[in-house]
């Protein structure tokens, strides 16, 4: 073995270690709550890392309680709607700032970050006396609303710096062949910018799967609340007991559709998609 | 197939110069028709001009007749070969040439019939199936070709199409594409910045500089009877040699020799006047005893490079035989307005037969006959005319 080899070899080596170590610092977390739901309630602070025995009982206690399901169900309601609602005219907001010249294009990039950065705290007070007037307290659409406004800026910013990668050939080509502007979107950009909007969906979804400001004050039953508030509405079957396992499973429970949409989406968000299109 | 008109187009941008400036041509139905020039001339903005993709700022654009200049690209029934091809990565082979039959909203059985013709012609059958970044790319420009022809348009615009192949495929592309529009009897304009696919491909040839049409017309002619400087200057390679001389009465005056009046058109007996002469590498003969005919510049300077590459040879001549003043409006301010092929320092180049033997830096003796002797006016660059004799 050569020296040149051998330090190859120590270097890869040092990168998986390294790897390993984020890793470990990431999924520890996770892992310790997946084996708290997994406890039975008597061995919650046994204080070791595995569980002795697995028992299922605190999954079953979170799906028997009347909140959690219809929680569950908002959760993926709302999310669902408001990835649509957003990444869609997104779309269309990103094809325009980035194929047309209209005045106040910048003006308008700027403006979405500027909404972006509107701190959230602020604005749920107001929204609370409004929704009350308007009757969009603890609806659906109550929640929908403000998620899509504060996701659409990220949602356009994300999607124009695709639409930017996709040559302007590519559109003229498809005028010239007979496309109407939203035929060239349909067939030609949006497939090419797939890996782009499923990035802005990924985040839009998280975003509004994971709020907890806004749905714990413009919710009140379980018509509209979602799950990170049902979570913490959770009561322990006695005054004095702490609902640790069944938050540990409810959590669990509501990661687990994040992952996998994440895993599903991961394989449409591959570079290279635009290849062949122009010289080469 | 269609005859396309255009009136008085002109392109510019607010505080800017025109891009396009007035230009009217007529481009007869079935013909290979050129658009050249140096870069930033404006050629590939005419083309997007008249296929949509660029609205005009003034002049009207018309197919058989009919107002285009109003319409949307997909209105307009002309196919285009874009220069880096615009292929949709997305889609196979197949799909990229069925896509603008499937916007047409022609049925099933009739796009894979049309698809299956564009894909013999082209010979693309066997890679049908393949994506664009999987193809060469002569492929890739076929495919071009074919996603153009498919529809069956009523005029191909085709832009640089071969300035992304390498050499050899370029010249075997651009006489297949020469037999496929002699085939179709297709309207093609074709944009280029080469002057050899210019002179090979085109019935007729319009040269653009500065948005401006120089001058449109056969190959053949422009080339024998450029109107003017830059048009002179911008074909043929190795380019016009050109030389600053004035006509006074001795006759014309060149810095390498004297040619008198009775060889001169008639006009120019008793003008004075500063005058750029132009002449051809391949104008240039080897001076033998009594050869020469009665009217003809003689020449006599030294070889100062010479390049022999079998069937002809270039002799550099050297540039110290030519060291008479320019004057004012010389050649070299007409450079800088005219074109980067001109300038005063350029070396004159002689072509002669392969077989004759010139040693560097030996002095070598030329002549060139008074017919092949080109003038153009000093200050403004245009021929004057009559030139010595029509060409042919």
């Amino acid at each position: 073995m050569t020296g040149r080899t051998s330090a190859r070899r120590l270097g890869m080596l040092g990168e998986s270690a390294a790897m390993l170590a984020v890793v470990a610092y990431a999924l520890a977390p996770l892992a310790w709550i997946v084996s708290l739901s997994l406890k039975r309630p008597g061995d919650l602070n046994d204080g070791r890392f595995l569980p002795q025995a697995v028992t299922l009982e605190n999954y079953r206690a979170v799906f028997n309680d009347v909140q959690f399901p219809a929680a569950l169900w908002n959760s993926i309601g709302i999310a669902s709607m408001a990835t649509v609602v957003s990444v869609v005219p997104a779309a269309f907001a990103a094809y325009a700032i980035v194929r047309l010249s209209f005045p106040g294009r910048r003006l308008l990039l700027a403006g979405a970050l500027a909404i972006a950065m509107f701190p959230p705290a602020a604005i749920v007070g107001p929204l609370f006396n409004l929704w009350r007037a308007l009757g969009l307290f603890d609806t659906w659409l109550g929640l929908v609303l403000p998620y899509v406004s504060l996701t659409l800026p990220l949602a356009i910013w994300t999607l124009s710096a695709y639409f930017r990668t996709i040559p302007r050939d590519l559109d003229q080509a498809a005028r010239v062949d007979g496309a109407t502007p939203f035929q060239t979107l349909r067939y030609v950009i949006a497939p090419l910018a797939a890996p782009g909007l499923f990035t802005a969906a990924i985040l839009v979804f998280i975003f509004a799967w994971n709020d907890f400001l806004f749905a714990t004050a413009l919710t009140s039953t379980r018509a509209a609340r979602t799950v990170p508030v049902a979570i913490a509405f959770f009561t322990g079957s006695s005054q004095f007991e702490l609902p640790t396992g069944a938050i540990a499973a409810a959590s669990v429970v509501v990661t687990l559709p994040v992952i996998v949409l994440v895993v599903l989406c991961q394989r449409h968000i591959v570079s290279g998609l635009t290849a062949g299109a122009v010289k080469g | 197939m269609a005859t396309i008109e255009l009136e008085n187009v002109s392109k510019g941008f607010r505080g800017g110069t025109p891009v396009l400036d007035d230009i009217t041509l007529t481009i007869e139905d079935g013909e290979f028709f050129i658009l050249v020039g140096p870069s930033g001339c404006g050629k590939s903005t005419l083309l997007n001009a008249i296929v949509g993709l660029e609205q005009l700022s003034a002049g009207e654009i018309r197919v058989d007749g009919q107002r285009v200049d109003h319409l949307d690209p997909k209105d307009r029934d002309m196919a285009m070969v874009f220069q880096s091809y615009a292929l949709y990565p997305h889609m196979t082979v197949r799909e990229n040439i069925a896509f603008p039959l499937r916007l047409a909203g022609l049925r099933k059985a009739e796009i894979a019939s049309r698809v299956a013709a564009a894909a013999e012609m082209l010979e693309l059958a066997a890679i049908l199936d393949r994506k664009p970044a999987r193809l060469s790319g002569g492929q890739r420009q076929r495919v071009a070709m074919g996603r153009a022809l498919v529809r069956k348009p009523k005029a191909f615009l085709l832009d640089e199409p071969l300035s992304n192949l390498d050499a050899r495929l370029r010249v075997q592309t651009r006489s297949e594409l020469a037999r496929l529009q002699q085939r179709l009897g297709a309207t093609m304009i074709y944009v280029t910045h080469d002057q050899t696919e210019a002179m090979t491909l085109g019935h007729r040839v319009a040269i653009l500089n500065g948005g401006r049409i120089q001058q449109v017309g056969a190959p053949r002619e422009l080339y024998r009877n450029p109107s003017n400087l830059f048009v002179a200057g911008f074909l043929g390679s190795p380019g016009m040699n050109l030389i600053p001389a004035r006509i006074d009465g001795a006759g014309l005056v060149l810095p390498i020799g004297t040619i008198d009046w009775k060889s001169l058109p008639p006009g120019f007996a008793g003008r004075k006047q500063a005058v750029l002469v132009g002449i051809r590498p391949e104008h240039f003969h080897r001076a033998r005893t009594d050869e020469s005919p009665p009217h003809a510049l003689r020449v006599e300077a030294r070889a100062e490079w010479v390049e022999w590459l079998g069937a002809e040879t270039f002799v550099q001549l050297g540039p110290q035989v030519f060291d008479l003043p320019a004057g004012p409006g010389g050649v070299g301010e007409l450079a800088a307005g005219q074109s980067s092929t001109v300038t005063s320092a350029a070396p004159i180049v002689a072509r002669l037969d392969g077989t004759e033997q010139v040693a560097v830096g030996s002095p070598v003796r030329l002549w060139v006959d008074a017919e092949d002797i080109y003038l153009f006016d000093a200050n403004s660059g245009i021929t004057l005319s009559p030139s010595p004799s029509q060409r042919t």
